[in-house]
């Protein structure tokens, strides 16, 4: 399963519409769209909304190894001239109330434009955000509200191979802060973001696409389903279960017939054995003829 | 699409600006440099997938602190020498061999490399005041199979042939020893310059050393070597089981001792020394092991737990180990030949 993050419904919403997403009902606090193999909910804005989503998503659908994570939204740019639209994948996110630094390991090839960001709990104003951008740890940062937060979220339930960030500009750092006109330029702020995501929806369903793909690649072994049955007939202790699922498993990866043998040992009425004694001879004899 | 070795380069910000590091960063025009404040930072993450970085490693350039050298481990093979040291100014390995300690050991398969070689040889002669240094320099990497890009080799070989009573081993699976040449041509000790190639059939090369260079490759690389009076040592260490691991280690055998037709004859009579041992790896590590290749042949043998040291069951290795040996004894001298065993 991909699952998506995005802390607004303007930022959803292009990507609800592009993957054909179905609202999904469940008893969760944060509104999820789906499909058979995306999982996309929206957080809310800042640290605590954003952290509380991913925990309660990813621990509501059991994620596993074979799960990833992907964070979509805006971010702004202080520094950019001309940058609004552009989309970056982010290859390092810094917290910074703490000062933290995490780095997602970058795998694939995406073809997009990489860079850094930092995420802050409030709405970064131009000249405050311009007073980071002279750090030598930082180059020219975008900065958002969710990131660096998600990840240390994520981080509980995934590895940093399975998160991803995805990041669109869509200002240059507007100042809400001295606006007397917050509300309206937040709605106009919106607006803009949903059309601006909007033109990246194909780059969006791409990457999300060599996201699926590099996931399928991890899939876990199947279990033996018969191993309770077969340590039943050979009366296994604990240890000698362990021993028998260790010598299917090593069988069925290098090819070696272990059926063949253990049907023999049915047919001859060797198994099921009649005593743990026995059962313990027998598997030692199994796992000769086996490795021979 | 996989990103590609090195697509990305993870830099301590306080080596950022020197002179090596941006000489070493110069030779990768495409990759994508991360400023980082500490190694660890991107290292010692938690669950990282040790086998997809494995195919598309990042690189980490560090400096490192602490303890330089190490004394050698109780399951290293110590080759008979008396100050018996190890060290790793690079951490993982190009290579991705199936059965290779470092995916048990390291949390990620990210490559590290520590630009202050010159810190580790001030440690070492202050040692070497105290007694001589036998000093393994290629164990938790291929120091060759990454010289091209690092040079960390030839300052070694520099460093060497500036110190008395200091010797280092360079474990190899690399066939290709053009980077070293002349540094090598230019040695005045080349006695105290050890290669170690670690050779295998090419049926084990081909299913579990992946990257590495082939049987003929290393066997070139090791005559070219002799012809430079470069002791090498050969290690048939570690030895992997196959269904039919007799034929195909005969033949191997066959390849190196009596020479073939089309693979590089070495001479047998300038082998420096052998060593010889079956797989064998601690509990923790393949504990590890099997998390990160849960469908490798290798990491789900059901091999046998003796005192925490996993092992192939003793009828296999003993097996093994005793064809090896009886094929070396009818080449080499006995105190040329090393089996292991725990110490």
């Amino acid at each position: 399963m991909v699952f998506i993050a995005t802390a607004l419904q303007c930022e959803a919403a292009p990507i609800i519409r592009a993957c054909s997403l179905k609202k999904l009902n469940n008893d969760l606090s944060w509104s999820c769209y789906g499909n058979d193999s995306l999982c996309l909910f929206i957080t809310g804005v800042g640290p605590v909304a954003a952290s509380a989503a991913v925990s309660a998503v990813l621990s509501k659908y059991e994620c596993s190894k074979d799960d990833c994570l992907i964070n979509i939204g805006s971010c702004c740019e202080p520094e950019g001239s001309g940058d609004i639209g552009s989309i970056y994948l982010i290859n390092k996110l810094t917290d910074r109330t703490t000062g933290r630094s995490f780095y997602p390991d970058m795998l694939l090839r995406s073809g997009l434009a990489e860079r850094e960001i930092i995420s802050s709990p409030n709405p970064v104003g131009r000249t405050e955000a311009k007073s980071f951008t002279g750090e030598a740890v930082h180059k020219n940062p975008l900065f958002d509200m969710e990131a660096a937060f998600i990840y240390q979220a994520a981080k509980y339930y995934l590895g940093p191979s399975q998160i991803s960030f995805l990041k669109i500009v869509s200002d240059n750092g507007i100042a809400l802060d001295d606006s007397p006109n917050e509300r309206q330029n937040l709605a106009l702020l919106a607006k803009r973001t949903e059309e601006l995501i909007e033109e990246k929806t194909e780059q969006i369903k791409l990457y999300i696409s060599s996201i699926s793909e590099a996931a399928d690649d991890n899939k876990s072994l199947p279990g033996y389903e018969k191993t309770d049955e077969l340590a039943a007939d050979f009366k296994c202790s604990k240890v000698m279960k362990d021993s028998l699922l260790q010598l299917q498993k090593y069988a069925e990866i290098a090819g070696v017939d272990y059926r063949t043998v253990l049907a023999k040992f049915y047919s001859e009425e060797r198994l099921p054995v009649k005593s743990k004694k026995d059962g313990l001879k027998l598997l030692a004899e199994l796992k000769s003829r086996l490795l021979k | 699409m996989k990103a590609g070795f090195f697509s990305h380069i993870y830099v301590e910000k306080d080596i950022l600006e020197a002179p090596k590091t941006q000489e070493l960063i110069s030779r990768l025009p495409n990759s994508e440099i991360i400023e980082i404040n500490h190694y660890k930072d991107v290292f010692c993450r938690s669950r990282q997938d040790f086998a997809k970085q494995k195919k598309s490693p990042a690189l980490i350039l560090a400096h490192k602190k602490g303890e330089l050298i190490y004394e050698g481990a109780k399951v290293c093979q110590s080759f008979g020498n008396a100050h018996f040291y190890y060290t790793s100014c690079i951490m993982n390995c190009v290579y991705n061999c199936e059965y290779c300690y470092l995916s048990g050991m390291y949390p990620s398969g990210n490559i590290v490399i520590f630009m202050n070689l010159e810190d580790y040889f001030e440690e070492i002669s202050r040692t070497l005041l105290k007694n001589p240094m036998y000093i393994c320099v290629s164990y938790d990497t291929d120091l060759l199979a990454l010289n091209h890009l690092t040079g960390v080799l030839n300052r070694w070989i520099e460093f060497v042939d500036t110190k008395e009573n200091l010797s280092i081993e360079i474990r190899t699976k690399c066939g290709n020893i053009s980077s070293v040449k002349e540094s090598l041509k230019c040695c005045k000790h080349p006695e105290r310059i050890i290669f170690a190639f670690t050779v295998s059939p090419e049926a084990v090369i081909e299913r579990y050393e992946k990257g590495t260079a082939s049987l003929t490759a290393r066997l070139k690389a090791l005559a070219e070597l002799q012809e430079l009076k470069i002791p090498c040592r050969i290690a048939f260490d570690p030895m992997i089981y196959l269904p039919d691991w007799k034929p195909v280690y005969e033949e191997m055998a066959d390849i190196i001792f009596k020479g073939r037709d089309n693979y590089p004859k070495i001479d047998c009579n300038k082998i420096f020394d052998v060593s010889i041992g079956s797989f064998r790896i601690s509990d923790t590590y393949l504990k590890n092991m099997r998390r990160n290749l849960p469908s490798s042949a290798i990491t789900q043998f059901p091999y046998d737990n003796d005192g925490g040291v996993y092992h192939y069951p003793d009828e296999i290795m003993k097996e093994m180990e005793a064809y090896m040996l009886g094929r070396c004894r009818k080449i080499l001298p006995e105190d040329k030949i090393f089996l292991w065993k725990e110490q």
